[in-house]
């Protein structure tokens, strides 16, 4: 563990710069909200033509679906996130070495940037 | 006296354990009856072609729709369901093509219904059907 | 004051604020550090915003949709209210997303920080189920047919898929109880499950601190 400290003390230096980070996030809200309200939706209806779109950031796992046919279907629906999570949340224990600098950790940046390009090219492809 | 402690926790725990999964599974009937339902007439059929239409059935008395396709070729008709067997989108018919194709992930089927393209593992489900009084009658099991 | 102190001899709440304000900030620290902090921020804009929706909003399939155009037409900002749900969610993704992000590319999860990192790995899931859930509350067209493919993505696991998904949907198909049961997730049982691993996820960080400047 590090034990350099900064001469400023949390309270009221940091507190106050997190408080206006704070001010800025809600009014980034309220601004989004004002200008671009979501609509209210269409009523549900069986016979209208509709074609259906997840929320965006669900988009990826849509796109996935596609290329798994037939009796496949899970493997894109469960079993790649699934394992794409457990990377994720085992990610400490997978990157255990000492080493902090991602320069000196090109296995983990691989991973993890690549886990985060598929993410993003898969959304990016069903944008299209 | 510890051991009588932790036999009254697991107890409890496998109490509420066991209580909640009851109370979370769905308590569904299992064992459904195909029951008959009036869909069109038959006069409002074409002799050979694919029309949309929508199935008005009811399930423990509530009322539920379903759209469906009243496909007439050589003579024989079948209703099929537009509901793709992929992941549950409606399929539109495309005439210049006699396909039916899914908006989702492009899955298609032939006008049988069968799966002929994309992602789909099974043709589209078909209704069982039959002419009473003119009317066209669709058995879905409730 | 006097009452502030007498306040504070029964509670003893100043010694707890002594822990967290006057906790360790080490050296080198930048504004990339402020994503977590946005999050939880965004997080209690959302909790706000969501009770006062709540006290608009009816879970049955048949006033589902009549009380959203309800919200939007008649009750004063219902729609701001609405909408800055709807952004706060958002917001919500792309930060969590950005803070892991830092945290990966700073190598911040490495010892003794690693379980900061799997609590903070389900409540990025949590959020997900949030937004999950939430999609299918207003109920209208979007919302229904995203909980359809959703829930048939469900029941493509093998075997028991289809248990899973019935489940989920409390029946054999989308309906009323689908409704009912993804609105008590979205109010309830996620809440509270996301309460628990907030507290860990922030208890670990007051323990250890946060990490400093490369």
């Amino acid at each position: 563990m590090r034990t350099t400290k900064s001469d400023k003390t949390f309270f009221p230096y940091y507190f106050f710069e997190i408080t206006v980070i704070a001010l800025f996030t809600i009014e980034a809200v309220l601004i989004l909200a004002v200008l671009f309200p979501p609509a209210i939706g269409r009523e549900i209806d069986f016979s209208a033509q509709f074609s259906p779109r997840p929320e965006w950031y669900f988009l990826f796992l849509y796109e996935l679906t596609k290329f798994f046919p037939g009796k496949w279907t899970f493997v894109g629906a469960v079993l790649l996130p699934g394992i794409g999570f457990s990377v994720l949340l085992l990610a400490p224990f997978l990157d255990s070495g000492g080493e902090r600098s991602l320069k000196k950790r090109p296995v983990a940046a691989a991973v993890g940037f690549g886990l985060l390009a598929s993410v993003i090219g898969l959304t990016m492809l069903s944008l299209l | 006296m510890i051991k009588a402690l932790y036999g009254m926790l697991a107890l409890i725990g496998l109490g509420f354990l066991f209580a909640g999964l009851k109370v979370i599974a769905p308590s569904g009937r299992q064992d459904r009856e195909l029951a008959w339902f009036p869909l069109v007439p038959e006069d409002d059929v074409p002799r050979s072609g694919v029309k949309k239409s929508e199935l008005v059935y009811a399930v423990s008395g509530r009322e539920r729709k379903a759209r469906v396709f009243i496909v007439a070729s050589s003579g024989k008709l079948t209703v099929l369901s537009a509901v793709c067997s992929h992941l549950g989108c409606l399929v539109n018919y495309r005439k210049e093509s006699k396909e039916f194709v899914c908006p989702c992930h492009g899955g298609k089927y032939d006008i049988a219904g069968r799966n002929i393209a994309g992602p789909p593992p099974a043709p589209l489900a078909s209704y069982p059907v039959d002419v009473k009084n003119g009317m066209i009658m669709v058995g879905v099991k409730v | 004051m006097r009452l502030l102190d007498y306040l504070n001899d029964r509670l003893g709440f100043t010694g707890r604020h002594r822990r967290i304000l006057d906790r360790p900030v080490p050296k080198g620290i930048n504004y990339f550090t402020c994503f977590g902090g946005i999050t939880f921020t965004l997080f209690l804009t959302l909790v706000l915003t969501g009770l006062l929706l709540s006290l608009h909003y009816t879970p049955a399939e048949a006033d589902a949709y009549k009380s959203i155009q309800r919200l939007h037409r008649e009750v004063p900002l219902g729609t701001f209210i609405r909408a800055a749900h709807h952004w706060a969610g958002n917001l919500m993704v792309v930060m969590i997303v950005l803070h892991m992000l830092r945290v990966f590319v700073t190598g911040s999860y490495k010892s003794p920080r690693e379980l900061h990192w799997v609590a903070g790995s389900f409540l990025l899931l949590l959020t997900l189920s949030f937004g999950f859930t939430g999609y299918l509350l207003p109920w209208d067209q979007k919302a229904y047919w995203a909980t359809v493919i959703g829930t048939n993505m469900v029941e493509s696991v093998p075997f028991i898929g289809s248990f899973l998904a019935s489940l989920v949907r409390g029946g054999a198909e989308v309906s009323g109880q689908t409704l009912l049961r993804f609105y008590s997730m979205h109010i309830l049982w996620l809440p509270v499950l996301i309460a628990v691993f907030l507290w860990m996820h922030f208890h670990m960080i007051r323990r250890t601190g946060i990490t400093g400047g490369m």
